[in-house]
């Protein structure tokens, strides 16, 4: 897959970074950046995951989705193009802000298809919920260092019950589930 | 001009505004004057300029705006600290420092 | 009189008084690490009550001894001087509409609503208020304004920035007395200290310390009550809120939920570290600092007796450095530090070492000294303190000795692992 990107890249010289998520979990399954960028390639797949998963869910709240759609964010310094490859891969790319919007389509258009060649057929793993809870909870809670002990406070589940969050009975799961909704403030979690 | 890195002919002077440790969003930012500031002169220029002269701990230097907003220069290690008044909105802050920057600039390259 | 008239300074212990009532300085991260500390314990609710009532006791103990300090005698008279007293600490500008029978109180610029909309707003939605300690303050000024007894007034906040309200508001109203705690005074610090002991580089911290109680002096909170220094917000607040929220937790939850209190005790440690990072992090990467003191020099010893040169800069005490092997072990004692009083006058002995909020500082101190490249201006942020506190730890502390539990000193150590 690797080398797919690498070969990708040659070709379009105001890309900055590439990063391929695996759904659901919003796992890094790939990536390049450009020499010299110090991103942590991990969270910026996870947080691209997880913005395709809410957009996708706001879009059927509306009536509006199709697979097709994409997200284009415009920031100061560049310019972010996300899209699902499948219901199991979403790829992030970064250009500089400057790449005229016509050639960033384009560009595009071929980047993808040839990922989308490149990509395995998966049959995605039904993860413990009590670890993809736990794993939410690190990217998204205000004070991650301090997360478990939180969790473990608030849930009175043990920290060395949290340690293994897939073990976690019915009950402790439920018990997580709410108080990580009460320190994320939101009804519930988009998982 | 208040800047004379000592040599004979005029030499272009190059600052560059960078942010600094960000615990209130992009609040504090800062440059690094050449040696060979004149920071009395820097100073006096920067009063001129409708800054308010606060009182501060030996060694600094601290002026600040009408709108709250501070300008520090340490003397010993020339380094200027550009604060931003926290009630500016996050996506105001950087140029609200660039405003800051620019005092500096004009007071060091007034005649 | 003025406010700054009231300040006094037990120079030898390194500790604060205002009108004769202890006070430090912490940092907004501080602050609001521990009042979450208190409601993960607790739940909101509860923790809310737990925090509000601290802060009413820890009020009506400073505005009894300022009113009186003042000669200020009439509602009106005491009303404005508090809501004075409690913007030049940085806490907010509370605008008081009250009688004996209660009322209102309003404010745009409280720091715990503020800073937490600062620093949180942004990532998580809040939908409880967070300004205990305005209540608390709110109703033991009113109490005290109107001549009621102790807890005639109880204040809850409805409104709240941290909530996404343009204002925060709260409401006061009569309630059943209750009987009032002696308070922590100076007269009761003076007893739970013992005669300050000269540590490593002692010339040198002392010598710090006394610029930066100098500087600390001029700091108070502007026109909105607040105060943004070190690239915080800083308060000047009561050690007897911290005391009583901490310890009437961690008790209770030893009570209650035993197998809950490795967590608690660790986040509680945890608020150390995080004062650390932050304030003590912040005050030596400052121009202040450069001016007072240098650019800082990166080698650990420095930023150990730095580090300690702060800590009794903000009021923590006599803190002194026993011993420090770079990579190895330190061992941090203290003559005096501000939990000591409250818990010994409030509860008699510790059973075991209590000093959490040290033991955490401690160990950061460790981790700032050793880990942090000074030189290469390192940015202070949220994600910078998760690389240096999380994964595979480190170093480890435990205090060796406390006066909590009558020891002679209390001592903290960090041993490399």
């Amino acid at each position: 897959m690797d080398r797919y990107i690498e070969q990708a890249v040659e070709e379009i010289p105001q890309l900055i970074g590439i990063f391929v998520t695996a759904m659901p979990d919003s796992l890094l399954f790939s990536s390049w950046v450009r020499p010299g960028t110090e991103w942590a390639a991990e969270d910026v797949a996870a947080y691209f995951g997880d913005l395709i998963r809410s957009n996708r869910q706001g879009l059927k709240a509306l009536g509006a989705w199709s697979s097709e759609m994409q997200v284009t964010i415009e920031s100061a310094e560049s310019l972010v193009v996300l899209r699902e490859l499948s219901t199991d891969f979403v790829c992030g790319c970064v250009f500089e802000r400057s790449a005229p919007l016509g050639m960033v389509r384009l560009h595009l258009k071929r980047l993808l298809e040839r990922l989308t060649h490149a990509l395995p057929k998966v049959q995605p793993e039904d993860r413990p919920r009590g670890t993809r809870i736990m794993e939410f909870l690190d990217r998204y809670a205000p004070d991650p260092h301090a997360v478990a002990l939180r969790v473990s406070l608030r849930a009175g589940i043990s920290l060395d019950e949290l340690k293994t969050p897939a073990t976690l009975t019915m009950d402790q799961i439920r018990r997580l589930e709410e108080t990580a909704c009460k320190i994320l403030g939101v009804n519930q979690l988009s998982l | 001009m208040h800047c004379d890195p000592g040599t004979s002919g005029p030499v272009p002077l190059r600052l560059a505004l960078t942010r600094e440790i960000t615990c209130i969003r992009s609040l504090a930012w800062r440059c690094d004057l050449p040696a060979g500031c004149d920071l009395e002169a820097l100073a006096a220029a920067l009063e001129a300029s409708e800054l308010t002269r606060q009182p501060a701990v030996r060694g600094l230097q601290r002026f600040a705006s009408a709108a709250g907003d501070e300008i520090l220069v340490v003397m010993a290690s020339r380094r200027v600290q550009f604060r931003v008044h926290y009630t500016i909105p996050e996506h105001e802050r950087r140029f609200a420092a660039e405003r800051l920057f620019q005092r500096v600039v004009y007071a060091l390259l007034r005649p | 009189m003025a406010i700054t008239d009231l300040r006094a300074l037990n120079a030898e212990q390194s500790l604060t008084f205002l009108a004769g009532i202890p006070y430090v300085y912490h940092c907004h991260h501080y602050n609001l690490f521990h009042d979450q500390t208190i409601d993960d314990a607790l739940g909101e609710e509860e923790g809310a009550r737990v925090r509000t009532v601290a802060a009413h006791n820890a009020f009506r103990e400073l505005l009894t001894a300022i009113f009186d300090k003042a000669e200020a005698t009439t509602p009106a008279e005491r009303i404005n001087l508090a809501s004075e007293v409690f913007a030049w600490m940085g806490q907010g500008k509370l605008m008081l509409d009250v009688t004996a029978a209660g009322g209102r109180a309003r404010s745009a610029s409280l720091h715990y609503g503020y800073a937490w909309r600062e620093k949180y707003g942004s990532r998580v939605k809040r939908s409880e208020p967070c300004d205990a300690v305005a209540a608390g303050f709110a109703s033991a000024a009113t109490e005290l304004a109107f001549g009621l007894a102790w807890d005639g007034i109880t204040a809850k906040e409805h409104k709240c920035l941290a909530t996404r309200d343009a204002e925060c508001e709260l409401t006061l109203e009569t309630a059943t007395s209750q009987l009032a705690s002696p308070p922590i005074d100076e007269a009761t610090v003076r007893r739970y200290v013992v005669p300050p002991i000269r540590g490593v580089d002692e010339d040198r911290i002392a010598a710090i310390t006394a610029g930066l109680l100098e500087f600390m002096r001029g700091v108070q909170g502007d026109e909105r009550g607040l105060v943004a220094a070190f690239n915080v917000f800083v308060t000047a607040h009561l050690p007897s809120y911290y005391n009583e929220t901490v310890y009437e937790t961690v008790h209770r939850i030893e009570r209650t939920q035993a197998g809950s209190v490795p967590a608690i005790e660790a986040l509680m440690r945890e608020a150390g570290q995080v004062c650390v990072f932050n304030t003590f992090g912040n005050v030596l990467l400052s121009p202040e600092w450069e001016g007072l003191v240098g650019a800082p020099t990166g080698v650990p010893s420095d930023v150990m007796s730095f580090c300690t040169a702060i800590a009794r800069g903000l009021g923590f005490g006599h803190w002194l450095v026993g011993s420090y092997e770079p990579r190895k072990r330190l061992v941090l004692r203290a003559t005096s530090n501000y939990e000591v009083p409250f818990y010994r006058s409030r509860y008699g002995l510790a059973k075991k070492p209590r000093s959490y909020f040290v033991q955490g500082a401690a160990l950061a101190m460790m981790l700032l000294a050793e880990t942090v490249k000074w030189t290469e201006r390192p940015q202070l942020t949220n994600e910078y303190y998760i690389e240096l506190f999380r994964g595979k730890p480190r170093y480890h502390v435990e205090q060796t000795q406390c006066m909590m539990r009558g020891d002679a000193i209390s001592e903290y150590v960090v041993d490399a692992l």
